[in-house]
């Protein structure tokens, strides 16, 4: 993909160059935190609820914090939790979704009701569960939002590999003697991908979402960590004498599922061969 | 000979009181009518005034019973007889006569009498019978106890205690019905609250709602003037202010007490129609150590943390500045029992600037631990204890203690306390159940104290605490606590006080003849309280 | 096709079964119970005292049996319908699942009627005009509801009803048969919240469906031949193109039945989200294994549910 291919394609989907736009921007942002931000996210050392102004271009909060540089740092959490979960959760879905339709029969039976299980119980409780077993820390949010994640990820897998083991590829290269590794490899794999690529971009949104909502209840990374669900939960008891503090990282959460979904949508509209043809 | 209680506290609670509460003028007559709206911060559940602690239990059951004495709602520094119109005192301070009224009907007619208090006590002083609150004040006290004839009940304590009338005055020492006990086994449920008081339960939608309404049968004639009481129960905080905003309370008295920023949006909404006003909630905020474990089993790091907490700070930036710094009582609530405050402002660990006091806790801390040490601090998952613990965290850095901050769940975080899985508990607030000097070092310092989870242990200040309360001479007992106090806070302590805690709270001007009691728990019967047209 | 639906049927057993082994075991896990939690709460006792109170609560409860043991006791009496006593509540869980999760699902029903009266429309005009403004337009709009945490809606528009009208929902609830419009003036406005949130992905996926059956050879015949694309549409495909919409409106619905507990908390409607919450900080273990297997069962009855609608309707599978 050259840049003049890039360059067209962004022309023919805006919306999709957009969110790429936006969350490449985030992902500066979330790389550059150390350098742009002006002052330590943690510490307290300024009045409190200063509104925005020339000092503070993003006010401060009720324990006197920057909101500017607690918001930049936040990016990289909110990515560090939305990439690493996503990555993590839907890979492992991936492998889950390949082998558990691949091999059928039994094991394929074993494994669906593992995933129906994780399924049928309501992910707020599993959440909740998880958090409380092992404890507030941002790793432990990205294993909780994985195990939320990989199931129904494992299920859109397998239901195209389905899809794809009855076709003649499969069969004609079975019969030729190919070993299955090696059909996995080079006829599974490149049929599943586009999936894959759809899954991972799709669901980066709901990470952040999630980890901004188990935040919020207190159940995420630890309270002064700079989380953008975290500084919504304090917000929440001066919503009208200091909006800013609600204000920017609920733009700030806004902005980053925004961008991510309109770039999934892409994706998908992309890897989805009949649009490929366009408008008759 | 009638007993009162400390003239000294009298005065000051009255002066408080009247300082900090729209008064109804001598003139004005009170109105019939009206239902009284306000909240409660959380569903009770289970109702049964005995064996329960939440604070919402008592909220939603206050104006069902009556104890057989109670702080006056007129007057609440007073107590006066509720089912007892007296009460008489043996000279040696070891029995008590109970005389109780003869006219009083339970809200489903069947008539009070002394088999009632026989059963209630019966009941709370029962050794298998588990009652954190007002059993666990009484058993240690009572010896036994007498129904002497159908309307006189005697009981006998082990020893004179001073704390035995505001114990049975307490709020939690609700006397309730033979025949109901019978009925229901126990009164968790909203059908067994049947009460003498000035209430009638109407109704409990769990999540929702508790109404109350008038009993017309009440036994002091007159009252209450309100037809009803309903408590929405609203657990999410911006729901409670908009609430308010939206005048749906009348009243908001109890937990939580207002934030300041909160006071400025209900004054720019309501102003003119509600009165803000601040009171003590005899609760105390305290950062608690484990004296069982390193560092903390260590004297010298106990101290360092002592003198190495900045309680003002904490209290201005995280407690929005409602809090009476570094003091064991608060002068406000037990009057010249505490310690004048210019003396604790003086003293190591209190004063300010911090620089001495921060120069020696590192010296302490340095003298065990050359490179510092690194420890956890515990905190539950309540918002207010959140900052606090995020500024005790960086003022312990500054002393050379690294801690790493672990939260845990609201309710499970008391089982990681009383097991003693912990090393510094950045905060916890403990609320006093009586307004008697003895309830801070019974809660939090003697050794076995239910709240004292760093298990310290002090023969002096155990001895100290028993002469208080065994001591009847009011000066003697002065003196008592006065030494203990001034101990506390230049030797050694299980922790650090960083304040006593005073809230903002509103009523509408409308709402007349409401004070707050002594505790937060006493006063919330609303019995004389009457809405003006 | 009963052969299918037996299969189906039989799997609810190990699912059912797994789902609420690993709630107990997670449970189990979680540091305190409530033994602990009530004792620890106060300060009043002594620690002696409290001790002897844990064993005795733990012994009346029956938390010291070994694990299996009880667990198996709540199975066999679950299967049988008795889900035993809350610890928090005293009462019957029974009592409590009845009495929350009627409001729970009203909301949920609420809140797709508004979704799909909004959403379904827009992916649909979405479609027919694919690419142009219209198009961005609602692809946008229906992002704003995605991305905008549903806590954050709720308490916008919290505020602004106090704000800007100075008016507030009832904080009290009536029952929808008690009298419609109170209980309305409550439940509109969580619903509206949670319809915006989740308008977003049926707008969308409406909208892909529609795209898809408009590329549909017929359709583009008929467009040829000039006639409305959506009449064509109507008349031969709209089922087919909008059936994966309704199994997601349903699966979403299954989802919300259990309860979104910040929009309970926020708009004072007891619902059943509020219950389990609740009741997993408590660790009152009978409430939580009772709530969580009925919202499981529910869940996998709706999605048979779903699967047998499907098989029925797309002819393509129901021969497979």
């Amino acid at each position: 993909m050259n840049l003049r291919g890039l360059a067209r394609a962004a022309r023919r989907r805006p919306l999709g160059a957009l969110g790429g736009f936006v969350v490449l921007g985030l992902v500066l942002v979330a790389c550059l935190a150390p350098q742009l931000a002006s002052h330590p996210p943690k510490d307290a050392a300024f009045p409190r609820h200063v509104a925005p102004g020339t000092q503070f271009r993003m006010g401060t909060d009720h324990l006197g914090r920057d909101v500017l540089s607690r918001v930049i740092w936040g990016a990289r959490l909110s990515l560090y939790v939305g990439f690493t979960s996503v990555a993590v959760g839907i890979t492992l879905g991936l492998l889950w979704g390949i082998f558990t339709a691949y091999a059928g029969g039994l094991a394929d039976g074993i494994t669906q009701r593992i995933v129906d299980v994780l399924m049928a119980i309501p992910p707020i409780i599993l959440a909740l569960a998880l958090m409380a077993v092992l404890g507030p820390s941002i790793d432990n949010v990205v294993y909780a939002i994985v195990i939320l994640l990989a199931p129904t990820a494992a299920r859109t897998i397998r239901s195209v590999v389905l899809g794809i083991k009855t076709t003649l590829y499969i069969e004609a290269a079975l019969a030729l003697g190919c070993s299955h590794a090696r059909v996995v490899i080079r006829h599974v794999l490149p049929n599943v991908l586009p999936m894959y690529v759809v899954l991972l971009t799709v669901n980066v949104g709901y990470a952040i979402m999630a980890e901004a909502a188990l935040s919020f209840l207190g159940l995420g990374a630890p309270p002064d960590e700079p989380s953008w669900g975290g500084m919504l939960s304090a917000a929440t008891r001066a919503i009208e004498t200091a909006p800013w503090v609600m204000l920017f990282p609920g733009m700030a959460i806004s902005l980053a599922v925004f961008g991510f979904c309109l770039l999934g949508d892409a994706f998908r509209d992309v890897t989805d061969p009949r649009l490929r043809q366009g408008l008759g | 000979m009638r007993h009162r209680t400390r003239v000294i506290s009298v005065v000051v609670m009255l002066a408080a009181a009247l300082a900090l509460v729209p008064l109804a003028t001598a003139e004005e007559k009170p109105q019939y009518g009206g239902v009284l709206t306000r909240f409660i911060y959380a569903d009770p559940g289970r109702l049964d005034i005995h064996t329960e602690t939440p604070f919402p239990v008592q909220i939603a059951t206050a104006g069902i019973f009556s104890g057989l004495l109670h702080h006056d709602p007129a007057d609440p520094a007073k107590i006066t007889g509720d089912l007892a119109e007296r009460w008489t005192g043996s000279a040696d301070g070891k029995t008590y006569t109970f005389f109780l009224r003869k006219d009083v009907k339970w809200h489903d007619g069947e008539p009070f009498t002394v088999a009632d208090v026989k059963a209630t006590l019966d009941r709370l002083l029962h050794p298998d019978f588990r009652s954190p609150r007002c059993g666990a004040m009484l058993k240690p006290m009572v010896a036994g106890f007498n129904a002497v004839d159908r309307y006189t009940v005697e009981i006998r304590l082990n020893a004179p205690n001073s704390n035995f009338i505001p114990s049975i005055a307490s709020a939690w020492c609700r006397i309730v019905a033979k025949h109901i006990l019978e009925k229901h086994g126990d009164l968790s449920r909203p059908e067994a609250q049947i009460g003498t008081g000035p209430f009638r339960f109407k109704r409990y939608e769990r999540g929702s709602v508790i109404e109350w309404e008038k009993n017309r049968d009440y036994f002091v004639p007159g009252v209450p003037y309100l037809d009803g009481v309903k408590h929405f129960i609203l657990v999410s905080g911006p729901t409670q202010l908009a609430a308010a905003k939206a005048g749906r309370l009348m009243l908001w008295e109890a937990w939580p007490p207002l934030l300041r920023t909160q006071v400025d949006e209900l004054q720019r909404t309501r102003g003119t129609e509600i009165e803000v006003f601040t009171a003590p909630v005899n609760t105390v905020a305290m950062v608690q150590l484990n004296t069982q474990k390193p560092p903390f089993n260590n004297r010298d790091l106990r101290r360092a943390v002592y003198l190495g907490i900045d309680r003002q700070e904490i209290i201005t930036k995280a407690m929005d500045g409602s809090a009476m710094p570094c003091a064991l009582l608060d002068p406000k609530v037990v009057g010249d029992f505490a310690l004048p405050l210019e003396e604790i402002q003086k003293l190591p660990g209190c004063r300010q600037p911090k620089d001495q006091d921060i120069a020696e806790a590192k010296r302490l801390v340095e003298k065990h631990y050359p490179n510092g040490v690194d420890i956890e601090a515990s905190i539950r998952s309540v918002t207010d204890y959140v900052d606090r613990a995020q500024l005790v965290v960086s003022q312990l850095r500054r002393i050379g203690i690294r801690a790493t901050l672990k939260t845990y769940e609201s309710a499970a975080g008391y089982s990681i306390y009383g097991k003693g899985d912990f090393t510094l508990i950045a905060t916890q607030d403990t609320g006093m159940v009586t307004n008697d000097p003895s309830d801070v070092f019974m809660l939090l310092f003697r050794t076995g104290a239910g709240r004292n989870y760093g298990k310290w242990s002090d023969r002096k200040v155990d001895d100290l605490v028993e002469q208080g309360i065994r001591e009847q001479n009011q000066d003697k007992r002065k003196q008592i606590y006065h030494e203990l106090q001034r101990y506390l806070l230049t030797q050694d302590t299980p922790g650090v006080i960083v304040g006593w805690i005073e809230g903002a709270f509103f009523a509408e001007k409308r709402v007349r003849n409401y004070r707050p009691g002594p505790t937060v728990f006493d006063n919330n019967t609303f019995m004389k309280v009457w809405l003006a047209r | 096709m009963n052969v299918y639906l037996v299969r189906r049927l039989l799997y609810f057993v190990p699912t059912l079964f797994g789902a609420s082994l690993l709630i107990f075991a997670l449970m189990r896990m979680v540091p305190g119970d409530i033994a602990e939690i009530l004792v620890y709460q106060t300060g009043g006792e002594t620690a002696d005292v409290q001790q002897r109170e844990i064993q005795r609560i733990r012994r009346e409860l029956g938390l010291g049996r070994p694990l299996a043991v009880q667990y198996l006791d709540w199975a066999v009496h679950a299967l049988r319908g008795d889900f035993g006593y809350s610890y928090t509540q005293r009462r019957p869980v029974a009592d409590i699942l009845a009495e929350r999760f009627p409001r729970s699902m009203e909301l949920a029903v609420l809140t797709m009627c508004l979704a799909v009266a909004w959403a379904v429309p827009a992916g649909v005009l979405a479609a027919l005009h694919h690419n142009r403004w219209v198009d961005r337009l609602v692809q946008v709009a229906s992002l704003g509801g995605l991305s905008i945490p549903l806590f954050v809606t709720g308490l916008l528009i919290l505020y602004v009803l106090v704000r800007v009208f100075q008016w507030l929902p009832p904080l009290e609830f009536t029952a929808f048969l008690e009298s419609p419009s109170e209980n309305l003036k409550q439940m509109i406005w969580p619903a509206l919240a949670q319809a915006y949130y989740i308008s977003a992905p049926i707008a969308r996926l409406t909208r892909s469906q529609m795209l898809d059956v408009l590329h549909e050879d017929y359709v583009r015949t008929a467009r040829a031949k000039g006639l409305a694309p959506l009449r064509v549409v109507f008349r031969h495909g709209l089922a087919n193109a909008l059936l994966p919409v309704v199994t997601f409106i349903a699966w979403w619905g299954g989802r919300m039945l259990g309860g979104v507990v910040i929009m309970e908390s926020i708009f004072v409607v007891p619902g059943i989200g509020t219950a389990l919450v609740q009741a997993v900080s408590y660790r009152d273990y009978p409430t939580v294994q009772a709530i969580v297997f009925v919202m499981a069962l529910t869940f996998l009855i709706i999605n048979l549910v779903i699967d047998l609608l499907y098989g029925w309707l797309d002819p393509r599978i129901r021969h497979a």
